[in-house]
């Protein structure tokens, strides 16, 4: 199992939930401290060498217009970390393709970072969630159409050697396309997808050898996803490319523990005006439907309003005395069938440096030596 | 006068010149071995590392498509600047904004790297190289338009903190503008625009208060230049504003320094085929009309077939011991009526990480205490 030490950079110093019309999208930048941001920043980034030293990697990821995210521009975070670290593979979850212009410039940097890095980049690319279509002023409809037109695009840059080509697409027609430099790892570095439950999409990303990554869902619902990705995967071993992320926070009593789990589940409860979450066409309209009907799942205000002790049951949440960190982890394992790749939520909100770092210390030295066995092993076969 | 070290992080290693036809545009990237890239990529990093301990300045830019750059995006480089340094500035010069289809994200990127470098970021901007529409499939035409709104809609971005907003420009429509986080530096990271030869601009550049760079000129036509913008700014010290690249080597000897220079050389003979160096449009059509007729000036062929003692004559490149250096630079701050930003391009082409380091540390040591002066007054009037 690898374990990968994730925040979203979040700013949290914000006045009270009820005064503000909501933390996404239209948030007025006057509400944060660039003094504060920046040392944020560079916390954040400490925090990420530290996982290296600890023998972690870092996973990173890329929001605007949020003070849940710092990380405006995660090509810029994954370029310092590969000049930062040594040993751990970055990985940025993801580039939200669908919401930028250029895939060729997303092709140049992952190249360059593959190459500062020496061959440790982990390149994931989203779709970009729902509230992020205002500020990119993007297309809400066929998003998932132009991710995977993106992908193949960013695939055909990284991978022609040979002087300039074309590409004609339906979004993106490009000429002369002849990056430099070239990726470092060949033939380009892994590539990641996120999703959380559009079975056709996973099947895809099966079909095509990425990884899949799901987040802070319940497990019914993760098995279900793994078991579609398993099911459509070439490999003898899909579970080495399949990937989760709960919430984690490792302490040295359970009381302690407690405390550091409620200051990360700060981030189910960031706020996001209603109209933001379902711009028209970004979801299919059976999607719709069955929301009117009341049957909408999913991470919902239903997840939000419950307690930790719900959480920690569907591992969405984390926590505990290492010994009870592994076992929640061997309890993950067994109920979504194996996975690969535990990306952790080890800082969120408020939770403070000194509380972090203990955190992230102890789980590796106390918790991952027990658990790295675990979710490598090829999965049984279900009988025809 | 302030100092600034810069290299374009070039990949040396090419095939002979005479078995290709350009380095740029269409050098195909087998020619690029990843583990050699990853060592300069490194190597270049460390060297402007060096430049922060030794008190001087740091300068980046961008190409896309060639061996001559690796930094094909600025901005990352600008952000492991912006972390692993404490004192120095970090000029991007410059976000071709003009080729990118996106100035939110641009005004992001910026406002990002001058948070985490806690308010260090010079931004330029510029229309971008003739030869890089090719493959930014952008419009030759009207760069020039776009560079302006470009900039226009930045600075909206950075200094909007009520919430989101709308643009409805000429060549960009952007709706809930409200960018996280915001710049560090109020009410935004100074602003800096190259050129080389249309006054209107330089004068436009003046006026908005913005600094104006030029590089690799011979000195009249810097001082043409100069004096264009010093005429339309109004600043009481406009040469504060005004930024000079040359090509710069110090060494112990002459020997050791006309060496050092004849390996800076190299960039300036990079090769690029005739068809990407004017897309249609990109110049104006007296421009191109000057040119049929054999009158077309400015860093052409002429220039870079000439040898070393005219390039220093010219002050494209500035190269000695260090009291023949600070002569040089002394003899050109006053040929061009004075400029604040000493722009030195210390590394290019095969010029090793040993060579460039010691001159970047000779320079540093005996030749910028006693430059440091200069540029900090007001010129002369006209």
């Amino acid at each position: 199992m690898d374990a990968w030490h994730f925040t979203e950079m979040p700013y949290p110093h914000l006045p009270d939930n009820s005064t503000i019309p909501g933390i996404r999208v239209n948030l007025p930048n006057k509400h944060l401290d660039p003094k504060v941001a920046a040392d944020l920043y560079n916390r954040y980034l400490d925090e990420h060498l530290l996982a290296d030293e600890l023998g972690l990697n870092c996973m990173l990821n890329e929001h605007h217009q949020t003070a849940t995210c710092l990380d405006v521009a995660a090509p810029l975070s994954a370029a310092i970390l590969a000049r930062q670290t040594r040993n751990a593979r970055i990985c940025i979850l993801g580039n939200p393709i669908a919401n930028r212009a250029n895939p060729i410039r997303i092709a140049e940097e992952m190249a360059m970072i593959d190459c500062i890095s020496r061959g440790r980049l982990d390149c994931g690319f989203v779709r970009g969630v729902p509230y992020e279509v205002f500020g990119a002023n993007s297309n809400p409809t066929m998003t998932l159409e132009r991710l995977w037109e993106g992908i193949e695009l960013v695939q055909l840059a990284w991978t022609s050697h040979d002087g300039p080509v074309n590409f004609e697409g339906r979004f993106w027609h490009k000429r002369t396309i002849n990056i430099w430099p070239r990726p470092y790892q060949q033939p380009h570095p892994p590539i990641w997808i996120t999703g959380s439950s559009d079975k056709e999409n996973i099947k895809k990303t099966a079909r095509h050898g990425f990884t899949f990554a799901m987040f802070l869902q319940p497990h019914e619902k993760v098995k279900e996803m793994f078991d579609a990705f398993r099911e459509s995967s070439p490999d003898e071993n899909p579970n080495l490319k399949l990937a989760y992320m709960p919430l984690v926070y490792t302490a040295d009593t359970e009381a302690e523990a407690e405390e550091g789990a409620k200051q990360l589940s700060w981030y189910l409860h960031a706020k996001t005006e209603a109209q933001f979450r379902n711009p028209p066409g970004y979801v299919p309209v059976s999607f719709n439907v069955n929301a009117l009907k009341g049957k909408y799942s999913g991470r919902t205000d239903a997840v939000r309003s419950q307690g930790m002790d719900y959480l920690r049951e569907q591992g969405v949440l984390i926590y505990g005395t290492p010994d009870q960190v592994v076992q929640q982890i061997e309890r993950l394992q067994n109920l979504l069938g194996g996975f690969r790749h535990l990306l952790m939520m080890q800082q969120a909100g408020f939770l403070s440096h000194e509380r972090t770092v203990r955190s992230m210390t102890l789980f590796a030295k106390e918790v991952y030596p027990r658990v790295k066995h675990l979710g490598i092993d090829v999965p049984e076969r279900k009988v025809a | 006068m302030d100092a600034w070290h810069f290299t374009e992080m070039p990949y040396p290693y090419l095939p002979p010149q005479d078995s290709y036809t350009s380095d740029r545009v269409n050098m195909p990237n087998s020619v690029c071995d990843p583990k050699i890239a990853a060592d300069l990529y490194n190597r270049y990093l460390d060297e402007h590392m060096l430049a922060d301990d030794l008190g001087l300045n740091m300068m980046l830019n961008e190409h896309h498509q060639t061996p001559t750059c690796l930094d094909t995006a600025a901005p990352l480089a600008a952000a492991i600047l912006a972390r692993q340094t404490s004192k120095g500035r970090i000029c991007i010069l410059g976000n071709p904004i003009a080729n990118r289809s996106n100035p939110i994200r641009i005004a992001e990127e910026m406002a990002m790297i001058d948070c985490i470098s806690r308010g260090r970021l010079d931004c330029g901007f510029v229309r971008g190289v003739p030869y890089e529409v090719f493959g930014a499939n952008s419009n030759p035409t009207q760069t020039l338009e776009r560079l302006w709104e470009g900039i226009e809609l930045v600075q909206l971005a950075w200094t909007s903190h009520d919430g989101p907003l709308n643009f409805e420009g000429r060549f960009w429509h952007r709706r809930a503008i409200n960018i996280w986080p915001r710049p560090y530096q109020q009410p935004h990271p100074p602003i800096w625009i190259t050129g080389s030869s249309d006054k209107a601009n330089i004068r436009k550049v003046a006026r908005e208060g913005y600094t104006f760079a030029m590089f690799l000129q011979p000195h009249e036509k810097v001082r043409e230049m100069f004096d264009a913008f010093r005429e339309a700014s109004p600043d009481d010290n406009p040469n504060a504003n005004l930024a000079y690249m040359p090509l710069v080597f110090t060494g112990d000897s002459e020997e050791e320094a006309a060496k050092g220079a004849e390996a800076l050389t190299w960039y300036i003979k990079s090769k690029s085929e005739p068809q990407f160096r004017n897309p249609p449009g990109y110049v104006p059509v007296s421009f191109n009309v000057n040119a049929l007729k054999g009158t077309y000036s400015g860093r052409t062929d002429a220039v870079r077939r000439q040898g070393l003692d005219y390039l220093k004559e010219q002050g494209v490149v500035i190269a000695g011991t260090p009291d023949q250096v600070i002569a040089q630079i002394r003899r050109f701050h006053e040929l061009v009526g004075g400029f604040r930003h000493l722009l030195m391009m210390q590394q290019a082409g095969f010029l090793d990480h040993a060579a460039t380091t010691k001159s970047m540390t000779l320079f540093a040591k005996e030749v910028y205490p006693a430059i440091r002066d200069l540029g900090a007054t007001q010129s002369e009037a006209a």
